[in-house]
Protein backbone atom coordinates (compact mmCIF):
# COMPACT_ATOMS: atom_id res chain seq x y z
CA UNK A 1 0.00 0.00 0.00
CA UNK A 2 2.77 2.45 -0.91
CA UNK A 3 0.31 5.00 -2.28
CA UNK A 4 -1.36 5.56 1.08
CA UNK A 5 1.97 6.23 2.79
CA UNK A 6 2.17 9.84 1.61
CA UNK A 7 1.97 12.54 4.27
CA UNK A 8 -1.32 13.99 3.05
CA UNK A 9 -2.99 10.70 3.91
CA UNK A 10 -1.68 10.76 7.50
CA UNK A 11 -4.98 11.85 8.95
CA UNK A 12 -7.06 9.34 7.10
CA UNK A 13 -4.74 6.51 8.06
CA UNK A 14 -5.18 7.34 11.71
CA UNK A 15 -8.97 7.51 11.54
CA UNK A 16 -11.03 4.73 12.98
CA UNK A 17 -14.05 3.44 11.08
CA UNK A 18 -16.49 5.87 12.71
CA UNK A 19 -14.41 8.81 11.58
CA UNK A 20 -14.12 7.44 8.05
CA UNK A 21 -17.89 7.07 7.88
CA UNK A 22 -18.23 10.64 9.14
CA UNK A 23 -15.86 11.89 6.42
CA UNK A 24 -18.06 10.33 3.77
CA UNK A 25 -21.18 11.70 5.42
CA UNK A 26 -19.53 15.12 5.42
CA UNK A 27 -19.03 14.83 1.69
CA UNK A 28 -22.60 13.61 1.27
CA UNK A 29 -23.89 16.56 3.27
CA UNK A 30 -22.10 19.05 1.06
CA UNK A 31 -23.60 17.44 -2.03
CA UNK A 32 -27.01 17.25 -0.34
CA UNK A 33 -26.89 20.92 0.65
CA UNK A 34 -26.31 21.92 -2.96
CA UNK A 35 -29.07 19.57 -4.08
CA UNK A 36 -31.55 20.83 -1.49
CA UNK A 37 -30.84 24.47 -2.33
CA UNK A 38 -31.47 23.69 -5.99
CA UNK A 39 -34.70 21.77 -5.32
CA UNK A 40 -35.75 24.44 -2.84
CA UNK A 41 -35.30 27.09 -5.51
CA UNK A 42 -37.37 24.98 -7.87
CA UNK A 43 -40.22 24.94 -5.36
CA UNK A 44 -39.96 28.65 -4.52
CA UNK A 45 -39.83 29.91 -8.10
CA UNK A 46 -42.22 27.28 -9.39
CA UNK A 47 -39.99 26.70 -12.39
CA UNK A 48 -38.28 23.47 -13.45
CA UNK A 49 -35.02 25.26 -14.12
CA UNK A 50 -34.97 28.23 -11.82
CA UNK A 51 -31.53 29.37 -12.89
CA UNK A 52 -30.25 29.23 -16.45
CA UNK A 53 -27.11 30.39 -18.18
CA UNK A 54 -27.20 32.50 -21.33
CA UNK A 55 -25.30 30.70 -24.09
CA UNK A 56 -25.80 33.00 -27.06
CA UNK A 57 -26.06 36.57 -25.97
CA UNK A 58 -27.67 39.77 -27.14
CA UNK A 59 -27.34 43.39 -26.09
CA UNK A 60 -29.39 42.86 -22.97
CA UNK A 61 -27.92 39.49 -21.97
CA UNK A 62 -24.35 38.59 -22.61
CA UNK A 63 -23.00 35.08 -22.91
CA UNK A 64 -22.27 33.78 -19.44
CA UNK A 65 -24.95 35.72 -17.60
CA UNK A 66 -27.02 33.90 -15.01
CA UNK A 67 -30.76 34.30 -15.39
CA UNK A 68 -33.36 33.65 -12.71
CA UNK A 69 -36.69 32.27 -13.86
CA UNK A 70 -40.01 32.07 -12.08
CA UNK A 71 -43.07 30.23 -13.21
CA UNK A 72 -46.53 31.33 -12.30
CA UNK A 73 -49.21 29.82 -14.47
CA UNK A 74 -51.90 32.09 -13.04
CA UNK A 75 -50.15 35.29 -14.04
CA UNK A 76 -51.23 36.09 -17.60
CA UNK A 77 -48.53 36.63 -20.17
CA UNK A 78 -48.39 40.20 -21.39
CA UNK A 79 -46.56 41.90 -24.21
CA UNK A 80 -43.19 43.12 -22.95
CA UNK A 81 -42.58 40.11 -20.66
CA UNK A 82 -39.36 38.21 -21.02
CA UNK A 83 -40.30 34.57 -21.34
CA UNK A 84 -38.25 31.40 -21.52
CA UNK A 85 -39.86 28.93 -23.88
CA UNK A 86 -38.99 25.61 -25.43
CA UNK A 87 -39.55 24.70 -29.01
CA UNK A 88 -40.70 21.16 -29.57
CA UNK A 89 -37.69 19.30 -30.87
CA UNK A 90 -35.13 21.48 -29.12
CA UNK A 91 -33.69 21.02 -25.64
CA UNK A 92 -32.39 24.47 -24.97
CA UNK A 93 -34.92 27.10 -23.88
CA UNK A 94 -34.89 30.51 -25.56
CA UNK A 95 -35.44 33.69 -23.59
CA UNK A 96 -37.07 36.40 -25.71
CA UNK A 97 -39.56 39.18 -25.30
CA UNK A 98 -43.28 38.74 -26.02
CA UNK A 99 -44.47 41.24 -28.63
CA UNK A 100 -48.00 40.11 -29.44
CA UNK A 101 -50.61 38.37 -27.31
CA UNK A 102 -53.98 37.01 -28.37
CA UNK A 103 -56.21 35.93 -25.51
CA UNK A 104 -59.51 34.10 -25.51
CA UNK A 105 -61.75 33.31 -22.56
CA UNK A 106 -59.64 30.69 -20.79
CA UNK A 107 -56.06 31.38 -19.61
CA UNK A 108 -54.65 28.40 -21.43
CA UNK A 109 -56.09 29.62 -24.65
CA UNK A 110 -53.74 32.49 -25.34
CA UNK A 111 -51.29 32.68 -28.18
CA UNK A 112 -48.26 34.90 -28.33
CA UNK A 113 -45.42 35.87 -30.54
CA UNK A 114 -41.88 36.57 -29.42
CA UNK A 115 -38.89 38.41 -30.77
CA UNK A 116 -35.36 38.77 -29.54
CA UNK A 117 -34.49 42.36 -28.64
CA UNK A 118 -31.52 42.27 -30.96
CA UNK A 119 -33.19 40.58 -33.89
CA UNK A 120 -34.68 42.34 -36.89
CA UNK A 121 -37.54 39.85 -37.32
CA UNK A 122 -39.80 37.94 -34.99
CA UNK A 123 -39.15 34.37 -33.88
CA UNK A 124 -41.44 32.62 -36.33
CA UNK A 125 -38.33 31.34 -38.10
CA UNK A 126 -37.30 29.59 -34.88
CA UNK A 127 -40.60 27.90 -34.17
CA UNK A 128 -41.33 24.34 -35.28
CA UNK A 129 -42.41 23.96 -38.92
CA UNK A 130 -46.08 24.93 -39.18
CA UNK A 131 -46.08 26.66 -35.79
CA UNK A 132 -46.90 30.37 -35.97
CA UNK A 133 -47.68 31.09 -32.32
CA UNK A 134 -46.55 29.96 -28.90
CA UNK A 135 -48.95 28.74 -26.25
CA UNK A 136 -48.62 28.84 -22.47
CA UNK A 137 -47.66 25.17 -22.58
CA UNK A 138 -44.38 26.04 -24.29
CA UNK A 139 -43.35 28.45 -21.56
CA UNK A 140 -40.87 27.19 -18.96
CA UNK A 141 -40.49 30.42 -17.05
CA UNK A 142 -40.35 34.17 -16.95
CA UNK A 143 -37.13 36.12 -16.58
CA UNK A 144 -37.11 37.85 -13.24
CA UNK A 145 -33.51 38.86 -12.57
CA UNK A 146 -29.96 38.30 -13.68
CA UNK A 147 -26.39 38.16 -12.43
CA UNK A 148 -23.68 38.96 -14.98
CA UNK A 149 -20.59 36.83 -15.76
CA UNK A 150 -21.16 34.23 -13.05
CA UNK A 151 -22.46 31.67 -15.51
CA UNK A 152 -19.17 31.52 -17.41
CA UNK A 153 -18.06 28.77 -15.05
CA UNK A 154 -20.99 26.58 -16.13
CA UNK A 155 -20.26 27.25 -19.81
CA UNK A 156 -16.61 26.28 -19.31
CA UNK A 157 -17.60 23.13 -17.48
CA UNK A 158 -20.00 22.24 -20.25
CA UNK A 159 -17.48 22.81 -23.02
CA UNK A 160 -14.64 21.01 -21.25
CA UNK A 161 -16.17 18.14 -19.29
CA UNK A 162 -12.68 16.92 -18.29
CA UNK A 163 -12.32 20.13 -16.30
CA UNK A 164 -15.53 19.40 -14.38
CA UNK A 165 -14.46 15.90 -13.44
CA UNK A 166 -10.97 17.02 -12.36
CA UNK A 167 -12.16 19.94 -10.26
CA UNK A 168 -14.98 18.01 -8.62
CA UNK A 169 -12.76 15.00 -8.10
CA UNK A 170 -10.05 17.05 -6.38
CA UNK A 171 -12.59 18.90 -4.23
CA UNK A 172 -14.18 15.61 -3.21
CA UNK A 173 -10.81 14.10 -2.33
CA UNK A 174 -9.89 17.15 -0.29
CA UNK A 175 -13.09 16.96 1.73
CA UNK A 176 -12.65 13.25 2.29
CA UNK A 177 -9.12 13.31 3.64
CA UNK A 178 -9.24 16.41 5.81
CA UNK A 179 -11.12 16.56 9.09
CA UNK A 180 -13.52 19.42 9.62
CA UNK B 1 -11.67 8.99 -25.58
CA UNK B 2 -13.81 11.97 -26.50
CA UNK B 3 -16.54 9.57 -27.65
CA UNK B 4 -16.81 8.31 -24.07
CA UNK B 5 -17.21 11.83 -22.74
CA UNK B 6 -19.81 12.61 -25.36
CA UNK B 7 -21.78 9.61 -24.24
CA UNK B 8 -21.46 10.58 -20.60
CA UNK B 9 -22.75 14.11 -21.19
CA UNK B 10 -25.72 12.67 -23.05
CA UNK B 11 -26.74 10.60 -20.02
CA UNK B 12 -29.50 12.27 -18.10
CA UNK B 13 -28.11 14.30 -15.20
CA UNK B 14 -30.30 12.45 -12.74
CA UNK B 15 -28.90 9.12 -13.90
CA UNK B 16 -25.43 10.48 -13.27
CA UNK B 17 -26.32 11.47 -9.74
CA UNK B 18 -27.64 8.02 -8.96
CA UNK B 19 -24.56 6.35 -10.43
CA UNK B 20 -22.33 8.71 -8.42
CA UNK B 21 -24.22 7.89 -5.22
CA UNK B 22 -23.79 4.15 -5.74
CA UNK B 23 -20.06 4.55 -6.50
CA UNK B 24 -19.75 6.68 -3.40
CA UNK B 25 -21.23 4.03 -1.14
CA UNK B 26 -19.06 1.33 -2.68
CA UNK B 27 -15.91 3.41 -2.29
CA UNK B 28 -16.80 4.06 1.37
CA UNK B 29 -16.65 0.34 2.02
CA UNK B 30 -13.53 -0.12 -0.06
CA UNK B 31 -11.61 2.60 1.75
CA UNK B 32 -12.77 1.36 5.15
CA UNK B 33 -11.52 -2.10 4.25
CA UNK B 34 -8.19 -0.68 3.04
CA UNK B 35 -7.67 1.18 6.28
CA UNK B 36 -8.45 -1.93 8.32
CA UNK B 37 -5.93 -3.88 6.30
CA UNK B 38 -3.28 -1.20 6.79
CA UNK B 39 -3.79 -1.16 10.52
CA UNK B 40 -3.71 -4.94 10.61
CA UNK B 41 -0.40 -5.02 8.69
CA UNK B 42 1.21 -2.51 11.02
CA UNK B 43 0.35 -4.48 14.12
CA UNK B 44 1.91 -7.59 12.63
CA UNK B 45 5.19 -5.79 12.07
CA UNK B 46 5.93 -5.62 15.80
CA UNK B 47 7.57 -2.23 16.33
CA UNK B 48 4.91 0.49 16.36
CA UNK B 49 5.52 3.13 13.71
CA UNK B 50 6.47 6.52 15.15
CA UNK B 51 3.69 9.07 14.90
CA UNK B 52 4.76 11.96 12.74
CA UNK B 53 2.99 15.21 12.12
CA UNK B 54 3.72 18.44 10.29
CA UNK B 55 4.36 20.56 13.37
CA UNK B 56 3.37 23.83 11.70
CA UNK B 57 -0.11 22.67 10.72
CA UNK B 58 -2.12 23.72 13.80
CA UNK B 59 -5.39 21.83 13.28
CA UNK B 60 -3.60 18.64 12.27
CA UNK B 61 -1.33 18.83 15.33
CA UNK B 62 -4.35 19.18 17.62
CA UNK B 63 -6.10 16.25 15.96
CA UNK B 64 -2.95 14.17 16.14
CA UNK B 65 -2.43 14.93 19.83
CA UNK B 66 -6.06 14.04 20.47
CA UNK B 67 -5.56 10.72 18.68
CA UNK B 68 -2.42 10.08 20.72
CA UNK B 69 -4.22 10.74 23.99
CA UNK B 70 -6.86 8.24 22.91
CA UNK B 71 -4.16 5.75 22.02
CA UNK B 72 -2.39 6.20 25.36
CA UNK B 73 -5.61 5.72 27.29
CA UNK B 74 -6.87 2.74 25.32
CA UNK B 75 -3.54 0.96 25.46
CA UNK B 76 -2.79 1.56 29.13
CA UNK B 77 -5.98 1.84 31.14
CA UNK B 78 -7.45 -1.61 31.06
CA UNK B 79 -10.54 -0.78 33.12
CA UNK B 80 -11.55 1.97 30.71
CA UNK B 81 -13.83 1.14 27.83
CA UNK B 82 -14.26 3.71 25.06
CA UNK B 83 -17.79 5.02 24.46
CA UNK B 84 -19.00 6.60 21.27
CA UNK B 85 -22.36 8.04 22.25
CA UNK B 86 -21.59 11.61 21.14
CA UNK B 87 -20.10 10.56 17.83
CA UNK B 88 -23.00 8.18 17.20
CA UNK B 89 -25.46 10.99 17.82
CA UNK B 90 -23.71 13.12 15.24
CA UNK B 91 -23.63 10.27 12.72
CA UNK B 92 -27.31 9.56 13.31
CA UNK B 93 -28.32 13.19 12.67
CA UNK B 94 -26.19 13.34 9.53
CA UNK B 95 -27.59 10.09 8.18
CA UNK B 96 -31.17 11.30 8.66
CA UNK B 97 -30.39 14.60 6.93
CA UNK B 98 -28.76 12.87 3.96
CA UNK B 99 -31.67 10.44 3.95
CA UNK B 100 -34.10 13.30 3.39
CA UNK B 101 -31.98 14.63 0.55
CA UNK B 102 -31.68 11.19 -1.04
CA UNK B 103 -35.43 10.62 -0.76
CA UNK B 104 -36.13 13.97 -2.40
CA UNK B 105 -33.73 13.10 -5.21
CA UNK B 106 -35.29 9.71 -5.89
CA UNK B 107 -38.87 10.96 -5.60
CA UNK B 108 -38.23 13.85 -7.97
CA UNK B 109 -36.63 11.45 -10.41
CA UNK B 110 -39.64 9.11 -10.36
CA UNK B 111 -42.31 11.84 -10.35
CA UNK B 112 -40.81 14.88 -12.13
CA UNK B 113 -41.18 18.39 -10.93
CA UNK B 114 -44.65 19.78 -10.64
CA UNK B 115 -45.89 16.50 -9.08
CA UNK B 116 -43.06 16.35 -6.56
CA UNK B 117 -43.48 19.93 -5.38
CA UNK B 118 -44.83 19.08 -1.90
CA UNK B 119 -42.29 16.34 -1.26
CA UNK B 120 -39.42 18.54 -2.39
CA UNK B 121 -40.59 21.41 -0.21
CA UNK B 122 -40.91 19.17 2.89
CA UNK B 123 -37.57 17.44 2.32
CA UNK B 124 -35.78 20.70 1.67
CA UNK B 125 -37.12 22.32 4.82
CA UNK B 126 -36.49 19.21 6.92
CA UNK B 127 -32.95 18.98 5.60
CA UNK B 128 -32.09 22.54 6.59
CA UNK B 129 -33.78 22.17 9.98
CA UNK B 130 -31.69 19.03 10.60
CA UNK B 131 -28.54 20.88 9.53
CA UNK B 132 -29.37 23.53 12.11
CA UNK B 133 -30.01 20.90 14.78
CA UNK B 134 -26.71 19.22 13.90
CA UNK B 135 -24.87 22.50 14.29
CA UNK B 136 -26.49 23.15 17.68
CA UNK B 137 -25.58 19.60 18.71
CA UNK B 138 -21.96 20.16 17.76
CA UNK B 139 -21.76 23.49 19.56
CA UNK B 140 -23.59 22.70 22.79
CA UNK B 141 -23.69 18.96 23.30
CA UNK B 142 -20.45 17.70 21.78
CA UNK B 143 -18.41 20.90 22.26
CA UNK B 144 -14.68 20.15 22.18
CA UNK B 145 -14.95 16.55 23.41
CA UNK B 146 -12.88 14.05 21.50
CA UNK B 147 -12.95 11.03 23.79
CA UNK B 148 -15.46 9.33 26.07
CA UNK B 149 -14.97 6.28 28.25
CA UNK B 150 -16.65 4.28 30.98
CA UNK B 151 -14.35 3.21 33.79
CA UNK B 152 -15.54 0.09 35.54
CA UNK B 153 -13.49 -1.45 38.30
CA UNK B 154 -16.20 -3.80 39.55
CA UNK B 155 -16.76 -2.43 43.01
CA UNK B 156 -17.84 1.21 42.59
CA UNK B 157 -20.50 2.63 40.27
CA UNK B 158 -19.07 3.33 36.82
CA UNK B 159 -17.18 6.53 36.14
CA UNK B 160 -17.97 8.24 32.88
CA UNK B 161 -15.04 10.17 31.48
CA UNK B 162 -15.06 12.97 28.95
CA UNK B 163 -11.82 14.33 27.56
CA UNK B 164 -11.79 17.52 25.52
CA UNK B 165 -9.11 19.70 24.04
CA UNK B 166 -8.61 23.12 22.54
CA UNK B 167 -5.90 24.84 20.63
CA UNK B 168 -6.19 28.39 19.35
CA UNK B 169 -5.26 29.33 15.82
CA UNK B 170 -1.55 30.04 15.33
CA UNK B 171 -0.96 29.29 19.00
CA UNK B 172 1.20 26.49 20.36
CA UNK B 173 -0.66 26.00 23.63
CA UNK B 174 -2.62 22.75 23.81
CA UNK B 175 -5.33 22.68 26.48
CA UNK B 176 -6.36 19.23 27.65
CA UNK B 177 -9.34 18.81 29.99
CA UNK B 178 -10.35 15.59 31.73
CA UNK B 179 -13.79 15.40 33.35
CA UNK B 180 -15.70 12.58 34.93
CA UNK B 181 -19.05 11.93 36.55
CA UNK B 182 -19.64 9.08 38.97
CA UNK B 183 -23.21 8.95 40.19
CA UNK B 184 -23.61 12.33 41.81
CA UNK B 185 -19.88 13.00 42.09
CA UNK B 186 -17.85 14.75 39.46
CA UNK B 187 -14.34 16.00 38.97
CA UNK B 188 -12.29 17.74 36.32
CA UNK B 189 -8.74 18.90 35.69
CA UNK B 190 -7.21 21.10 33.03
CA UNK B 191 -3.68 21.26 31.70
CA UNK B 192 -2.26 23.83 29.29
CA UNK B 193 1.09 23.07 27.71
CA UNK B 194 2.92 24.00 24.59
CA UNK B 195 2.93 21.32 21.91
CA UNK B 196 6.70 21.56 22.06
CA UNK B 197 6.48 19.50 25.25
CA UNK B 198 5.40 16.47 23.25
CA UNK B 199 6.68 16.96 19.72
CA UNK B 200 10.30 16.72 18.62
CA UNK B 201 12.14 18.88 16.08
CA UNK B 202 11.27 16.37 13.37
CA UNK B 203 7.57 16.33 14.20
CA UNK B 204 7.53 13.05 16.05
CA UNK B 205 5.06 12.76 18.92
CA UNK B 206 6.63 11.26 22.04
CA UNK B 207 3.90 9.15 23.57
CA UNK B 208 5.79 8.61 26.84
CA UNK B 209 5.73 12.34 27.62
CA UNK B 210 2.06 12.55 26.71
CA UNK B 211 1.30 9.55 28.89
CA UNK B 212 2.82 11.30 31.90
CA UNK B 213 0.41 14.19 31.49
CA UNK B 214 -2.57 11.93 30.81
CA UNK B 215 -1.80 10.04 34.03
CA UNK B 216 -1.41 13.34 35.87
CA UNK B 217 -4.79 14.60 34.67
CA UNK B 218 -6.54 11.39 35.59
CA UNK B 219 -5.02 11.33 39.07
CA UNK B 220 -5.73 15.00 39.75
CA UNK B 221 -9.30 14.81 38.52
CA UNK B 222 -10.16 11.82 40.69
CA UNK B 223 -8.29 13.01 43.80
CA UNK B 224 -10.31 16.19 44.24
CA UNK B 225 -13.26 15.31 46.44
CA UNK B 226 -16.44 16.92 45.09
Amino acid sequence: MGFLDYAIFDEIRRMNSRQVIYQFLNFAMIVSSALMIWKGLMVVTGSESPIVVVISGSIAFHRGDLLMLTMDRDDPIRAGDLTAFKIESRDIPIVHRVIKVHEKSGKDDSKFLTKGDDNMVDDRGLYAPGQHWLTPKDVVGRGKGFVPYVGMVTILMNDYPMLTYTVLGLLGLFVLIHRD
Amino acid sequence: MSKIFEKISKIDRNHLIIIAAVLFVISAFVINWCIRKLKGENQDKGAPEPIKVVKWDGPTVKNTLDDCVKKVINENYSTWKERHTLADGRLFLSVIAVGFAAFALVYDYLYPFPLSKMVLATCSISYFVLMFVLQIYQWYVEKTTFYQAAENDGKNPARYWRWSSEMKRYDDKYTLVAEYTQGSRWGSMKLVKSIASYITEDGEVLLSLLKKDVDYLRDQATSKRE
